[in-house]
């Protein structure tokens, strides 16, 4: 397939006879179309199997495909969470439709995968995107951890006092965890964290990416179905402000969410594969049913 | 060949799979090389530099094929009927397909990491004009201990101190033939036993450069350290990836790899035009 001029490899999963509705994977992170474990190209096939034709491409400069992608990875997550990719996803999908007669395509995607797959639907109606189906993706905004770097070291004085801040409790952060008392700081510091956070409960947190909550907000209340899907391991992890609840909130619409316990954030430890396998296949018979 | 056949994808039937090979075409191709890539787990973070290097080659009228091995990213098969043996079949047979499509041209294996090993055994059974390997393993179970590293590590976060497991109770399960998982894959037994018996051989243990008594044929041996990331695993690369730290420490995602580029390529064309008959002598 060509987009902007370069050429993007993919590999289609083509089974028997479907509804009409294909499913498209989008790249998680800078991985290539196979994902973590080969976690796609196993999702994709058993997708194919059960009636959905299923595509797996490699957006520009990841994996086979041309392009190039930023030197730095927290550049890569800037232009992922400021919807950089979106117009490909988008144009691969009315592509995909259009070769091969299909209704609609559902995204999935993990990570920034999902973040792209919202951006992608809300970018473009036309594009025909089914449903989304969200695989533990951040709603928060990734920030290096060197405030002065990349295209906003150009700062005015007033931005560079506070970069400067920022850098020294970057800086404190790390002094921290170096220290032998450092999990009994870690435990105060997220005591601390839930209690202010059950008093601003409702608001979103400072660093979260409004701009996709707001696409995802909306592509909901269009009707557009959405599995969250989310992995937690055994170990809990520290509360963080409960993004899915306040989106539903906001939304009126279509919005499941799945939570697979005992597994990662890539799904391939303790079953997490089957598991996400059911979830999206329980989810699709549900809003896009195959014959 | 024809401007829509200079980089194409294909599959093709090796072995009782299908093997997908990608190839970087040139107009008129001084040599071809077959790149041999790392093993699975390190496929994920140096494909697209891996790509690179293949489309750099291509520019530089050095036609390239990568493919991915059994059971591995777009190829099918099983992972777990894997092992290096499998692997190592996998090359020659890609060889065997790619001899037929050169034209006379001098063909150089290319191997990273796991491939540098595979290539290197795959050379010494006669296969390809010239070697190159980068960072070549230097034997199999050294591959597989640093996959273990992987099942350790997310063992500390998956499981509590008194359920986890060490790294000789992983080893005793594979040489008991218990399957062990590993960043998405199933380790079998064979696995690891085809790791026991897998080694450089000596000559090329070094790095360095060298041509095969016999035949003649060329080989080299460079080392990539870390500031060769992504196209090797770095400490930086795997802070970076961490999903849940909104914090992201620096790290190369795309590096210029020119100036290391370069001369390598250089070596495969000066190591082709030296004596191409002498090269394909022992064919």
């Amino acid at each position: 397939m060509s987009w902007d001029g370069l050429r993007l490899h993919g590999t289609s999963h083509l089974a028997g006879p479907g509804n009409g509705v294909g499913v498209l994977f989008v790249n998680s992170g800078s991985l290539p179309r196979s994902s973590r474990g080969d976690l796609y190209a196993h999702l994709a096939d058993a997708l194919a199997e059960g009636g959905y034709p299923s595509f797996r491409f490699d957006l520009p400069g990841l994996g086979d495909s041309e392009g190039e992608i930023p030197p730095e990875f927290v550049e890569f997550y800037r232009n992922v969470q400021e919807a950089a990719y979106a117009g490909c996803v988008a144009a691969m999908a009315r592509e995909l439709r259009r070769t091969y007669g299909l209704t609609g395509l559902v995204l999935v995607g993990i990570c920034g995968g999902a973040q792209t797959s919202v951006f992608a639907a809300a970018k473009e109606r036309g594009a025909g995107v089914a449903g989304l189906a969200l695989l533990d993706m951040p709603f928060f905004l990734y920030r290096s951890s060197n405030p002065l770097t990349g295209p906003k070291a150009r700062l005015s004085p007033r931005r560079r006092l506070l970069a400067a801040i920022t850098g020294a409790k970057l800086k404190m952060r790390d002094w921290v965890l170096s220290q032998k008392w450092e999990p009994v700081a870690t435990k105060a510091y997220y005591r601390l964290k839930k209690m202010t956070s059950r008093s601003k409960a409702g608001v979103l947190p400072p660093n979260s990416n409004q701009a996709l909550i707001k696409a995802l907000a909306g592509l909901l209340d269009q009707g557009v179905p959405a599995l969250m899907v989310t992995a937690h391991p055994p170990i809990p992890e520290p509360q963080t402000f409960d993004y899915i609840g306040y989106v539903a909130a906001q939304a009126g619409g279509r919005l499941q969410h799945a939570k697979i316990r005992g597994t990662t954030h890539s799904f391939v430890e303790n079953g997490g594969a089957e598991a996400v396998l059911e979830a999206v296949r329980t989810w699709l018979a549900d809003v896009a049913p195959a014959p | 060949m024809a401007k829509s056949e200079l980089e194409k994808g294909r599959f093709l039937d090796l072995g009782g799979e299908r093997v997908y090979a990608l190839s970087f075409g040139a107009e008129t191709p001084a040599a071809w090389v077959l790149l041999c890539g790392p093993f699975p787990t390190d496929r994920l973070f140096s494909l697209a530099a891996w790509v690179k290097w293949a489309r750099f080659l291509a520019a530089r009228d050095i036609a390239a094929v990568r493919f991915d091995y059994s059971g591995t990213g777009e190829s099918t098969g099983r992972f777990p009927d894997m092992d290096f043996d499998r692997w190592r079949r996998d090359i020659e047979g890609m060889c065997d397909w790619l001899a037929e499509r050169t034209d006379g041209r001098p063909l150089f294996l290319h191997g990273l990491g796991m491939g540098g090993l595979l290539a290197q055994k795959a050379f010494a059974a006669g296969r390809g004009d010239g070697l190159l390997m980068w960072s070549p393993s230097p034997n199999g179970l050294e591959i597989l201990k640093q996959g273990l590293m992987i099942r350790l590590s997310m063992d500390m976060l998956l499981c509590r101190a008194a359920d986890r497991k060490s790294a000789n109770d992983y080893i005793q399960d594979l040489k008991s033939g218990r399957p062990v998982q590993i960043d998405g894959y199933s380790w079998s037994g064979a696995l690891w036993t085809s790791g026991e018996r897998l080694f450089l051989d000596p000559p090329y243990a070094s790095p360095g450069e060298g041509v095969e008594e016999e035949t003649g044929r060329p080989w080299r041996h460079a080392v990539l350290d870390d500031r060769m990331s992504p196209l090797v695993k770095s400490q930086s690369m795997l802070r970076a990836m961490n999903p849940r730290a909104a914090v992201v420490p620096a790290a190369p995602l795309n590096r210029d790899f020119g100036d290391f580029f370069e001369p390598q390529a250089a070596w495969i064309l000066e190591s082709a035009a030296r004596d191409p008959s002498n090269a394909k002598r022992h064919a």
